[in-house]
């Protein structure tokens, strides 16, 4: 017995030193990660605040760009900036309702698509996934708007007041409004059903790759676990609650904060604002202080979710 | 009572039909699946209507948009404005060209960045791992215009030490902007568009995959890298074309750094915004430049079609859990 514990003494002994040394080999795999990192971010990130808090002027003698440190002054221009200032309320208004509602209809399409034996479940997999590819970047900028714009146009002209996107013209069929005042709702869920109805659209094409993550979790969640669910006579409502739910959860989290970003981080519009202060009117200083801001904003509201989600997140470990 | 005794149930046509068929079972099965069914094809629609409408109007003729009749097929089919938007966008020209192997050139280098930093986040536990992956995702976080913008300016003038301009030769420094320099260099240091993600991404696959197999590499006397090359990277391969088509196609349809950094390349996308057939008709206007649009992006349409298999089904196996 004695002998047995010896040897296994001995033999970690000479372990750790080679795994220590092993593990340090990992910096060498994160070295493009690492000079990305602080040579390329950093640097850029300094001196965009650095352009935030200074008079930036060209200096055509240097080609270089002067700066001259005057404080707050550039963020006070940006509070004077008002369709900065409307954009990005805007911006966090449209994330808030986008968000928790992205999440759960993501989360319903990947239980939908998550059924047993269910023909054409790669079809729509596809299908949903098919935005993530199509409505980024320069796809998007020019693409749902004045798609809607035209159609808008282009639809039947004697039913005025109906708009262009279907499922709005499904809400005004079906009279959401007129019941929902029926049933003396606040005004205030009201606006947000309504509101998440009108986007359905933009709602369904912003949760492609959320589909996709929660179907991974769905799938990975251990067949196990569901026999023996079966064997204590849980319902489908229980087994949903007290087993999907919390081992879903982390990617909960995962995909609020992805959702989040998407969101808000990409906003068109506020970036539009933010490239023609840089370029068209040349207030180097304001736009990085927008960028600072905004930037700020985005962080905290990553910051709130993780913060505040991570607490209900149930870990299996 | 004969049928129990004799262990054949002998039922008739009628009878067998009504057992499986007509029980509340099954009715409730197929009144659950049609409605399954209609709210998915609904909602395929409205994630194809944006698209079914670009192909719709790219044939219609100037009168059909002004025809209210006229909703999805056109009345006058014509296929003029299709070639025209073919001719401009130069979709088999140049700029597609360029595109093309700029936008494979800055996936791949992402790619391999994203796979080393996976690999080393998910299996060494060196002092600051868990520091450094939470800087790779705070990357993420931070909107692309907060650094490009002063990255544009910085490339703009480059002069190392002033090497460029100490022979008096030249003004300024180098002009990288007209270059594909700033935006390899952002792919290798894995801080380009949603990087973050591949690296993610990748580090969750390593993370699931089973330790034994590199052991068993290190017994027979390779070194780290050499384990890495030639055990983990056959099978992670599915996952990094994963990403890589995930950076191409980012690439491809990119408005953030072909507006800044990379401005004075071609890029098919900004070919295809920037036209303006100079008529004031706006509503005409956008729908030329839609066509445009979608041609500039038909070749991820196809590349989408060939290797969904990839992009739909490398994110869900890559066993994302928690962190």
């Amino acid at each position: 017995m004695e002998s047995t514990v010896q040897t296994v003494k001995k033999k970690s002994r000479w372990h750790i030193p080679l795994e220590r040394k092993r593990q340090l080999v990992g910096y060498w795999f994160c070295l493009p990660v690492i000079f990305g990192f602080f040579c390329v971010f950093v640097p850029g990130m300094v001196s965009t605040f650095v352009y935030s808090v200074s008079e930036v002027q060209f200096n055509p003698e240097t080609f270089q760009m002067d700066t001259l440190f005057v404080g707050f002054k550039n963020y006070l221009a940006m509070f004077d900036n008002a369709k900065f200032l409307q954009a990005l309320t805007t911006a966090l208004k449209d994330m808030a309702i986008n968000v928790p509602v992205v999440v759960l209809f993501s989360f319903f399409l990947a239980i939908l698509l998550n059924r047993k034996n269910f023909p054409g479940r790669t079809f729509f997999r596809v299908i949903f996934f098919l935005p993530v590819i199509m409505d980024s970047g320069a796809a998007s900028t020019a693409g749902a708007g004045s798609i809607d714009q035209y159609s808008e146009f282009s639809f039947d002209a004697s039913a005025s007041g109906m708009t262009s996107n279907i499922a709005s013209q499904f809400a005004n069929v079906l009279n959401i409004q007129a019941f929902l005042e029926q049933l003396t709702f606040s005004t205030f869920i009201m606006d947000f059903v309504l509101k998440s109805v009108d986007r359905l659209n933009t709602t369904i094409n912003s949760c492609g790759i959320q589909v996709i993550i929660f179907l991974g979790a769905l799938q990975g969640v251990s067949p196990s676990v569901f026999e023996a669910a079966e064997v204590e006579c849980l319902t489908a409502w229980e087994l949903f609650w007290k087993i999907t739910l919390p081992l879903i959860s982390p990617m909960i989290l995962v995909n609020l904060v992805y959702t989040a970003i998407d969101s808000f981080g990409d906003n068109a519009e506020i970036l539009t604002i933010i490239d023609e202060t840089w370029y068209a009117l040349e207030q180097t200083g304001t736009a990085s202080a927008m960028t600072v801001f905004y930037f700020l904003c985005s962080t905290l509201i990553v910051l709130l979710i993780v913060g505040v989600v991570s607490r209900v997140v149930f870990y299996e470990e | 009572m004969e049928n129990i005794a004799n262990g054949t149930p002998s039922l008739t046509r009628g009878e067998r039909f009504r057992a499986k068929y007509l029980t509340r079972h099954f009715a409730g099965k197929l009144i659950i699946n049609i409605l399954l069914y209609l709210l998915l094809f609904g909602l395929s629609y409205v994630v194809l209507y944006p698209l079914i409408m670009r192909v719709a109007n790219a044939f219609k003729s100037y009168e059909d948009v002004y025809n209210a009749n006229v909703y999805i097929i056109p009345q006058n089919f014509t296929v003029d404005h299709v070639v025209a938007a073919f001719k401009r966008v130069d979709l088999f020209g140049k700029t597609g060209w360029f595109t093309l192997w700029y936008s494979a050139l800055i996936a791949f280098l992402q790619v391999v960045s994203a796979t080393l930093a996976g690999y080393g986040f998910a299996r060494f536990k060196f002092p600051g791992n868990k520091l450094l992956f939470g800087l790779v995702l705070f990357v993420l976080i931070v909107p692309p215009t907060t650094i490009t913008t002063s990255l544009y300016e910085f490339f703009l003038d480059v002069d190392p030490w002033g090497m460029v301009t100490a022979s008096g030769e030249r003004m300024s420094g180098w002009n990288l902007c007209a270059t594909v320099i700033p935006q390899t260099i952002m792919a290798i240091g894995c801080v380009g568009y949603k990087n973050g993600l591949y690296v993610y991404l990748m580090r969750q696959y390593f993370k699931g995959m089973p330790g034994v197999l590199e052991e068993a590499a290190f017994i027979d006397g390779a070194k780290p890298f050499k384990a890495f090359v030639r055990v983990m990277l056959p099978s992670a391969f599915t996952m990094m074309i994963t990403c890589f088509l995930f950076g191409f196609c980012w690439q491809w349809t990119d408005d953030i750094y072909t507006s800044t950094i990379a401005i004075d390349l071609p890029s098919l996308t900004r070919l295809a915004m920037s036209y303006n057939s100079g008529s004031s008709d706006q509503i005409w206007n956008s729908i030329q430049q839609q066509t445009g649009i979608l041609i500039a992006v038909l070749p991820l349409i196809l590349l989408f079609i060939v290797c969904q298999r990839f992009f739909v089904e490398g994110i869900e196996r890559s066993g994302i859990t928690g962190t």
